[in-house]
């Protein structure tokens, strides 16, 4: 339980400072905005209480808003994922519900579990952190492209990460 | 009584989501304003201070760059020194010093973290009260104008750059034509776009574009940028024009802050001629 609680509390420090120190950072055209740090969100134990799930991701998205200031736009982007969790683990999960073991990631889950769960929770997130940054902004068929290109990339850079896990743990 | 009670309970998950949901947009709507909600941004101490620690360490991989930059900015201000210049005239009359007074003052500062590919980007810089940066003072770099400062902390400071949707400033072509506001659309961060220019005018793309003289953050004749193209379109006034901007903001690393002297006394006699209204 408390091994649990340190592994959950590195992987929020390390996705926290990937994001801020180098994704913020990469000299990519701004049409590419990727965001890495929900997969912290994502890993989050499946069983854990609402309440609970939503205060972490506000917490989360508050940490990165202080760093890249965008003022509670991450936050709430986090806490419609945070919310939607529940509801789509409910949606795709097997028939006979979860077992007490099952964790929510690629390698105890399968690849096509994973894919589906990412992708809908992180287009969710997408979408709404950057309506929440276009509010004010001129050029949409700019912003739509950034979104499609900004999402695919996290989505990817998600599973690069998850894969590498994979590997460690069946050597 | 008890009903609410156990309401609550069976749709607490939703009552929270909607309490830190509104909470969150609160948070953004506040931050389009200035200077509000200032004690969550990237001056905040906790962030100012992982940025400096990695910057730092970054910081060596470009030395011999930056130093190469800072010797021929030095190499520059030598040429303007007095004495680098030769007096030609034998017959002068001896004019007092005095008569110059300091108007503007610099703060030399690094740039700690900086964002580009964003809508709104923002610079950290890592001086703030307690060095004399003050909110609303303009940001120059070794090439041409960089934004103004939005937040202080003690030691940091964030700065709007040019490339925010928020930023304007007045901008000149040539160190004599007519004034035009600067804004930058969100794209490419090495273009800017200069709007107000009347069509009747002439001009030519590669002339170059200055701060104008009415704003008070920032000295006058500052370079912004070159004129990289324009378009006349028929049914507007104006002229659309694009600016390639002379601060490269991928490479820029230390910022002066401009402390204008004499902005507080002009800015108590502009307000008092608005009350007189």
């Amino acid at each position: 339980m408390i091994i649990d609680f340190f592994y959950q509390l590195i992987r929020f420090v390390l996705l926290v400072l990937i994001q801020v120190l180098i994704l913020n950072n990469l000299q990519l055209p701004g049409i590419f905005n990727p965001y890495i740090y929900p997969l912290f969100l994502l890993l989050l134990p499946i069983r854990m209480p609402q309440g609970l799930l939503l205060i972490i991701g506000f917490v989360t998205g508050l940490t990165i808003d202080t760093f890249s200031n965008t003022m509670g736009m991450h936050a709430a982007a986090c806490v419609l994922l945070c919310f939607m969790r529940p509801q789509v683990l409910s949606v795709i999960g097997p028939s006979g519900g979860y077992e007490q073991t099952d964790k929510p990631t690629l390698a105890h889950m399968g690849f096509r579990w994973f894919a589906i769960y990412t992708s809908i929770l992180i287009v969710i997130h997408h979408l709404f952190f950057f309506f929440l940054e276009t509010l004010e902004f001129r050029q949409f068929g700019f912003m739509i492209l950034k979104i499609l290109l900004s999402t695919s990339l996290s989505l990817l850079l998600i599973f690069l990460t998850e894969s590498f896990f994979i590997k460690r743990k069946s050597r | 009584m008890r009903n609410i009670f156990s309401l609550l309970v069976r749709y607490h998950a939703f009552i929270l989501f909607i309490l830190l949901e509104v909470s969150s947009i609160i948070l953004v709507v506040n931050n389009k304003s200035y200077h509000r909600a200032a004690f969550i941004n990237s001056s905040s101490f906790l962030s100012a201070k992982v940025f400096t620690v990695y910057n730092n360490f970054i910081e060596y991989l470009y030395l011999s760059k930056e130093n190469k930059k800072l010797a021929d900015e030095n190499a520059l201000l030598h040429q303007q020194l007095k004495s680098s210049f030769y007096n030609a005239s034998f017959q002068q009359i001896a004019v007092s010093d005095s008569v110059f007074k300091q108007l503007y003052k610099y703060i030399p500062a690094k740039v700690v973290n900086i964002s580009i590919n964003k809508i709104n980007n923002y610079i950290t810089i890592d001086k703030g009260k307690k060095q004399g940066v003050d909110i609303k003072m303009g940001v120059i770099g070794s090439d041409g104008i960089v934004g103004i400062i939005k937040d202080i902390s003690d030691n940091y400071a964030t700065v709007i750059p040019i490339l925010h949707n928020d930023f304007r400033v007045s901008a000149r072509i040539g160190t004599g034509g007519s004034l035009g506001s600067l804004s930058w659309d969100g794209g490419d961060p090495s273009y800017a776009q200069l709007e107000g220019i009347p069509k009747q005018l002439k001009i030519v793309v590669g002339e170059k574009i200055y701060t104008g003289s009415e704003t008070k953050k920032f000295p006058e004749n500052i370079l912004i940028g070159t004129i990289s193209s324009f378009s006349a379109n028929t049914n507007d006034t104006f002229y659309d024009i694009e600016i390639k901007l002379s601060t490269d903001f991928r490479s820029i690393s230390y910022v002066y802050v401009v402390n204008n002297l004499m902005k507080n006394e002009l800015d108590a006699l502009e307000q008092q001629s608005q009350y007189d209204h």
